[in-house]
């Protein structure tokens, strides 16, 4: 707007009470915390519902109106599961599988994230490798999975440890060399210069300097690996029978034609995700470190 | 201890010369600055000599020894980084020790080494503590400490003081400079900032585009600066430029500024087979105030009191002066001053080429 030729009036913000400024603060406040409320809820009551679910009688899984909670409680359910045949070995598989993919895959992907993170390839193969093996996450495994299965029994390792183990490593190597290849570049170059002006060798340099320091994301790479290995479902189904046969695996067996067993399908998922809570639970510090130390450069 | 050799090393990124056939002999125990402006080569030059870069051409050397294949960790040389570069996971100690350990020298000589340079930068009370825990000037001084504890050869800085402020950094200039005279080494340092290469150096080289433009003690680059670029990078504030030609007046000769006014100067100064077009160069701290008829009448447009001295900016016509007074001076804005430029002091340069007229 100008009130003369030329001259245009300087746009000066409308300063309101004080009182409309705090009670606009308490409102935005407000609305945040129901929202989270809100958001938080969505997330946990299929997971309340659950694990109330394993506390139940039979007769009330299913009844209209349904019950939330237990009116007599019983922990019938969860001796049901313990009659389950091998189910102790069915946990040492999964725990054996998971814990072998993690390994292998956190090893093998942050020292490859590593090289690729401070090695210069020629032919820009850097980035091209970077891309490469982001390939492998990028169509929907179960496209694969016939011809897997026939590789794997060609290969001799249906229903056995190492299959599943491969599997895993393979699912998780391109998502730890991403999460890695983040964090190694975030550790100033000069740190090593001056290590390498030390004496260093790489292997050195990776050992002492760099994986220290990227332990947190050495954390949350591991935990959520190990989080796939531990529940992932399809290719445990295709790839076992019984010798190597995983807890997911077993929980989806209870859906028969003869009904649903949603007891001790539901007790068994409780024993299935508790381990991983409680994992989680213990480094959740670094895990949110590492979540978020690996996005922002400081 | 020992000297070093740069024998016409090149180095190249790609298509860009980052340093261009360097020579340059830096004797033992010497204090050499490299000084140029942000991507002169000076910190190639300085990680070349490290062997965190491989030079393409030339040869490099240490003592007696060249130094072209020889991988860093064998080159008896420590660098200090601008940022420091410790190890934030270990502590003080540990990040002095590092450099030992990788040797594998035993523990009783590590301790031994780690206390003395720990004591030579005053830190002992700082050994049990994570980099995250010191100040900046803490933190230089434990980088310090991981050169030092290593004995070497040759001390590398790149640009050590940047990352302090301003008050430390005027310290920490006297400071390094006793301390590197105690430790009677080589010492190769890089930096930005013209005034801690003048203070702090034997001699010093000036960087431009890869190319070493003058070398000499401080005082001889400031004094006879070989070309335009040395001339206006070397002294604060910076020298004044004054384009114009030269003609032959009275036995003597008479410099016109392309802003009509003129200096007269006395016979002997100028040589005959000077061109007629030059460019004159005189420092703010030569030119005088003065109400000789010889005198240049100028506009003051800006005073700087920075207290011990004062900083007048003039202008004649739209040719700039900037002059050094002695504190106490006192103009306004505006005000006509007359100002006297004694003809020993001016630097004459060839405006095609840059370089000194001599």
């Amino acid at each position: 707007m100008t009130t003369q030729a030329g001259v245009i009036e300087p746009a000066r913000p409308r300063l309101r009470s004080r009182s409309y400024y705090r009670w606009r603060r308490s409102i935005l406040h407000w609305v945040g915390n129901v929202l989270t409320i809100v958001v938080v809820l969505i997330m946990l009551i299929p997971f309340i519902w659950l694990i109330l679910t394993t506390f139940k009688q039979p007769v009330e899984f299913l009844t209209w109106p349904p019950v939330f909670f237990p009116t007599q409680p019983t922990l019938g359910n969860y001796q049901d599961v313990m009659k389950i045949p091998f189910i102790g070995r069915f946990f040492l598989n999964t725990l054996i599988i998971a814990s072998a993919s993690t390994f292998l895959a956190v090893t093998l992907g942050s020292a490859a994230a590593y090289a690729l993170a401070r090695v210069k390839f020629p032919f820009h193969l850097n980035s091209v490798l970077a891309i490469w093996i982001l390939i492998t996450r990028m169509y929907p495994a179960v496209a694969t999975a016939v011809p897997y299965f026939v590789l794997i029994q060609r290969l001799g390792l249906l229903d056995k440890h190492l299959a599943l183990i491969i599997t895993y490593t393979s699912f998780n190597l391109p998502f730890v060399v991403w999460l890695m290849l983040g964090f190694f570049q975030g550790i100033p170059i000069d740190m090593e210069k001056a290590a390498i002006v030390d004496g260093t060798t790489m292997w050195q340099r990776f050992t002492k300097i760099v994986l220290p320091l990227a332990a947190p994301g050495l954390i949350a790479t591991t935990i959520l690996s190990f989080i796939l290995g531990w529940n992932e479902f399809l290719f445990a189904v295709i790839l076992t029978s019984l010798k190597a046969k995983t807890v997911p695996v077993v929980i989806a067996g209870f859906i028969t034609d003869k009904g649903l067993d949603w007891g001790t399908m539901s007790a068994l998922g409780t024993m299935l995700v508790v381990p991983v809570i409680v994992l989680a639970w213990i480094s959740q510090r670094y895990l949110i470190r590492g979540l978020t130390l690996g996005a922002v450069k400081e | 201890m020992a000297n070093v050799k740069f024998d016409h090393v090149t180095k190249r990124f790609g298509n860009m010369i980052a340093v261009n056939d360097l020579s340059l002999d830096i004797a033992d125990q010497e204090f050499m600055t490299l000084v140029g402006p942000s991507g002169c080569g000076k910190s190639t030059t300085l990680n070349l000599l490290a062997g965190l870069e491989e030079p393409d051409e030339g040869e490099l050397s240490i003592g007696d020894h060249v130094v072209n294949d020889v991988p860093p960790g064998d080159r008896n040389i420590a660098m200090v980084f601008q940022s420091y570069a410790l190890y934030p996971h270990m502590k003080v100690f540990e990040n002095i020790a590092f450099g030992l350990r990788i040797q594998k020298r035993p523990d009783a000589e590590i301790q031994a080494r780690v206390k003395e340079a720990a004591e030579l930068l005053s830190i002992t009370e700082l050994l049990s503590r994570k980099p995250a825990q010191l100040s900046g000037g803490q933190r230089q001084r434990v980088a310090l400490g991981r050169a030092i504890v290593r004995h070497p050869d040759v001390f590398l800085l790149d640009e050590p003081l940047s990352n302090l402020d301003a008050i430390l950094r005027i310290q920490m200039r006297a400071d390094l400079r006793l301390l590197f005279n105690r430790l009677g080494s080589t010492v190769v340092y890089v930096t930005h900032d013209q005034a801690e290469a003048m203070t702090m150096s034997d001699r010093l080289a000036v960087f431009l585009a890869g190319v070493i433009q003058q070398v000499g003690t401080p005082l001889h680059v400031y004094e006879q600066p070989e070309n335009m670029f040395v001339a206006r990078f070397i002294g604060s504030p910076s020298i004044n430029f004054i384009s114009g030609h030269l003609a032959s007046n009275d036995g003597g000769y008479r410099f016109t500024a392309n802003d009509e006014f003129t200096i007269d100067l006395p016979a002997g100064i100028i040589k005959a087979d000077w061109p007629a077009e030059v460019v004159l160069g005189i420092r703010p701290e030569d030119i005088s105030l003065s109400t000789a008829d010889n005198s240049i009448g100028v506009q003051v447009e800006l005073m700087e009191q920075l207290g011990a001295e004062t900083i007048l900016h003039t202008t004649v016509g739209s040719q700039k002066l900037v002059l050094k007074q002695e504190k106490g001076t006192n103009f306004q804005h505006g005000e006509n001053v007359s100002l006297f430029i004694p003809p020993m002091q001016i630097h004459f340069f060839n405006p095609k080429t840059e370089q000194r007229l001599m």
